[in-house]
């Protein structure tokens, strides 16, 4: 036991204490939740000028005059909110219709970007009874789709039609806004007891907070297992292509071998946890958030990170054992990657349904139990404790079954020398021993 | 005396290639026993066999004693050919860590010894992968070593040392066998060979084709060079029946015999005819004997 321990520490240490591990420590989070960060950020940049669009107005005018005022407000918005976004420009296309080399000339005026995009507004827009594919207000522009411009205009040419509609039909718009009010419906969440005994009141599950706390329980065990398996992989590819293997196999079982990398590399894990708790925590408090982090949930998050740590980890180690190239690891490794990664692509709809039938049996299907599971208790509901024994029974009974196989491929496959084994005869050494 | 390895019939194959060929060997207890052979003809198999990294697929291989022990062995010591050393660590690092897997916790005065010895305390807490080729060898040799014990084997370890480390290193082999461990170890320098080893085992295309100790060998290729040098003035008879060939060395000649002479039949003569100043008989050395075995001529043969 004492050598399984050393070769824990060493592990631990070659893991935890490079550079590697400071830089993706830092790099993960910034990869993963980088892009929203940016286009927070983006949005608060002054974008500089204006954007100018043309109409062609085919109602004479009316709903021109319309857009003008909606513009005005809209820009006097802008600029009291700081000002970040650019100024809209309308200018009226001289005629009510176009001919298609108005339409090619308007074209090249927003190619050579003098122009945002041109609308075309018919003259049946106004007209209820008109068909629907005669009332159609189009709008040209490169990115037309994703454009913010364009669902701007949608709602204020919405608007300014409904207020003419109503007007024709001789009724108030203020009473017809207030009959139609939406109602809303606020998120909240269970009343709890607290250890006192004390009843606490539901809480506002802040709009996104119910999302969001879940998903970055997931990602932070996701990161962790990415940066604990890693470290495992190239391990062992060094002592194999060093031939240092050789020698710590004269010292040492494999199996103790490897039970010391794994107890290493969880010591890793957690002290990667450590490391993101503390800046959370901080993050956290910072904001006024501290309240929205589901502290019992901590020792379950514990538990199947660190069940989740072992699987993935021996597996990999597996891998690093059977190839000697790193370009065969990526490869074999790209389905185990996909497994890991499975709850990712449908984490939203385990979020929305936490009891759903998604969500039960992605608890079941152990290579997907951990994220699965964290992203249940992290959400509100109440798991069937049946549910959740079963789901960490399972995995368990799967990780054991996983370290034993990855500890037969390991045990051939570290003094493997040579043209690396293909994927069936691992198969063998995992099944046949 | 007991022998603290001993390989009966053993062979290994690898796919068609046959590494090694019904392979006998005894190495006696505290001995220097060396392997030598050209490249590819079976050492490092052969010092694998013995570490039981591989299993043989006939034969019998005894360490210490047992023949069905598991790789890991404190009472072993491995030096594997380059590398076996974690690069990103320092020296004195490896050393301790590789010590407590063998069960030696406390060891720093040893360490410290060894690093003295082998002149390595300078570069003791630099990292592996900013060490010379020199200067990682005898870390590693040191990692093998430190943990006393009993059956030290060494695959290449004097490969690529300059003079002055390699006397270093030699003389660290022989310490190891005054404490009383037993030294394998593989080369391809017969001339380290021939200072260090009491006994010398020589490998080709997989098969043993000598061994024993250095005078039991060279008695067993018989004398084919003479050197001799003669009076001021006198040079050898031409033709001079039984020598095949001359060469002048420096004030001498050292002349191959032509076969079936003996030297004396040759001295005999000479003597007849000029006045010699000094007559010697050349041993072969491990390098000839090795240069005949594995020569192109015999690899020729041996491909018939």
């Amino acid at each position: 036991m004492r050598k399984v321990l050393t070769i824990a520490r060493r592990e631990y240490a070659a893991m935890v204490g490079t550079k590697a591990f400071l830089i993706s420590i830092t790099l993960m989070p910034l990869l993963m939740f980088g892009g929203i960060i940016v286009a927070q950020w983006m949005e608060r940049v002054p974008q500089a000028g204006e954007k100018r669009i043309a109409i062609v107005d085919g109602t004479g005018g009316q709903l021109y005059a319309d857009l003008e005022q909606a513009v005005a407000q809209r820009n006097a918005m802008a600029a009291q909110s700081g000002g970040a976004a650019a100024k809209y420009v309308l200018e009226q296309f001289p005629s009510p219709q176009l001919a298609d080399a108005d339409r090619m000339t308007l074209s090249e005026r927003v190619r050579t970007e003098a122009l945002r995009a041109f609308v075309e507004i018919p003259a049946a827009l106004l007209q209820p009874d008109a068909e629907a594919s005669q009332r159609q207000v189009r709008y040209y522009a490169p990115n037309a789709m994703l454009a913010e411009e364009r669902r701007w205009l949608e709602q204020a040419l919405t608007e300014a039609v409904t207020a003419r509609r109503l007007a024709a039909l001789n009724l108030d718009p203020g009473v017809v806004r207030r009959a139609t009010a939406p109602v809303a419906v606020t998120p909240l969440g269970l009343f709890k007891q607290s250890a006192e005994g004390k009843v606490i009141g539901a809480e506002q599950r802040g709009g996104l907070a119910g999302i969001f706390v879940p998903a970055g329980f997931m990602m932070l065990m996701f990161m962790v297992i990415l940066l604990s398996a890693q470290p495992l992989l190239e391990g062992v590819m060094e002592e194999k292509n060093n031939r240092i293997a050789e020698v710590l196999l004269g010292s040492v079982s494999s199996f103790q071998l490897m039970l010391g990398k794994l107890l290493g590399n969880i010591a890793g894990s957690l002290s990667a946890i450590a490391i993101y708790a503390v800046g959370l925590y901080a993050a956290a408090s910072y904001k006024g958030w501290l309240d929205l982090i589901p502290t019992d949930l901590v020792p379950w998050f514990l538990v199947f990170q660190i069940i989740g740590v072992l699987l993935f980890g021996a597996i990999f180690l597996a891998v690093g054992a059977a190839v000697t190239q790193a370009k065969e690891a990526q490869s074999l490794l790209l389905p185990i990657w996909l497994l890991i990664a499975l709850p990712l692509f449908g984490w939203l709809q385990i979020v929305r349904e936490p009891n759903g039938p998604l969500a039960v049996w992605g608890s079941f299907f152990p290579p997907s139990a951990p994220l699965v599971m964290t992203l249940r208790l992290a959400s509100d509901a109440v798991v069937p404790p049946w549910q959740l024994l079963a789901s960490l029974a399972l995995l368990i009974v799967a990780t054991a079954v996983g370290v034993f196989l990855a500890g037969r491929v390991f045990r051939i496959g570290i003094l493997w020398q040579g043209k690396s084994p293909k994927f069936t005869e691992i198969m063998r050494w995992a099944l046949r021993g | 005396m007991a022998n603290s390895v001993e390989l009966h019939g053993v062979t290994k194959t690898f796919g068609q290639k046959v590494a090694v060929n019904s392979l006998d060997l005894a190495v006696p207890e505290r001995s220097i026993y060396g392997f030598i052979g050209p490249n590819g003809s079976g050492k490092t198999t052969t010092l694998r066999l013995i570490l039981r990294i591989y299993q043989p697929d006939a034969g019998r291989v005894v360490v210490l004693g047992g023949d069905s022990g598991s790789v890991a062995d404190d009472r072993l010591g491995y030096l594997p050919e380059e590398r076996g050393l974690y690069k990103r660590m320092k020296a004195r690092a490896v050393i301790e860590y590789f010590a407590r897997l063998k069960g030696c916790y406390d060891c720093r005065p040893a360490i410290d010894e060894w690093l003295e010895l082998l002149d390595a305390t300078s570069f003791a807490d630099q990292r592996i992968d900013s060490l010379s080729k020199g200067m990682a060898q005898k870390i590693q040799f040191i990692t093998a070593v430190i943990a006393q014990p009993q059956l030290v084997i060494l695959d290449e370890p004097f490969a690529g040392l300059d003079p002055v480390n390699l006397e270093l290193m030699t003389a660290g082999v022989r310490r190891l066998r005054e404490r009383g461990a037993t030294i394998v170890f593989s080369t391809h320098d017969m001339h380290v060979a021939e200072q260090m080893c009491d006994t010398i085992l020589m490998i080709f295309e997989g098969r043993k084709v000598l061994d024993g100790t250095l005078s039991d060998i060279q008695r067993r290729y018989p004398v084919s060079r003479i050197r001799l040098r003669l009076a001021d003035g006198q040079s050898l008879p031409e033709p001079l029946p039984g020598v095949a060939s001359c060469t002048p060395h420096q004030r001498h000649c050292i002349c191959t015999l032509a076969e079936g002479w003996q030297p004396q039949e040759v001295l005999r003569q000479l003597t007849a005819v000029r006045t010699i100043e000094h007559f010697e008989l050349l041993r072969p050395t491990l390098h000839d004997i090795f240069v005949e075995i594995a020569g192109p001529r015999s690899q020729e043969h041996g491909a018939e």
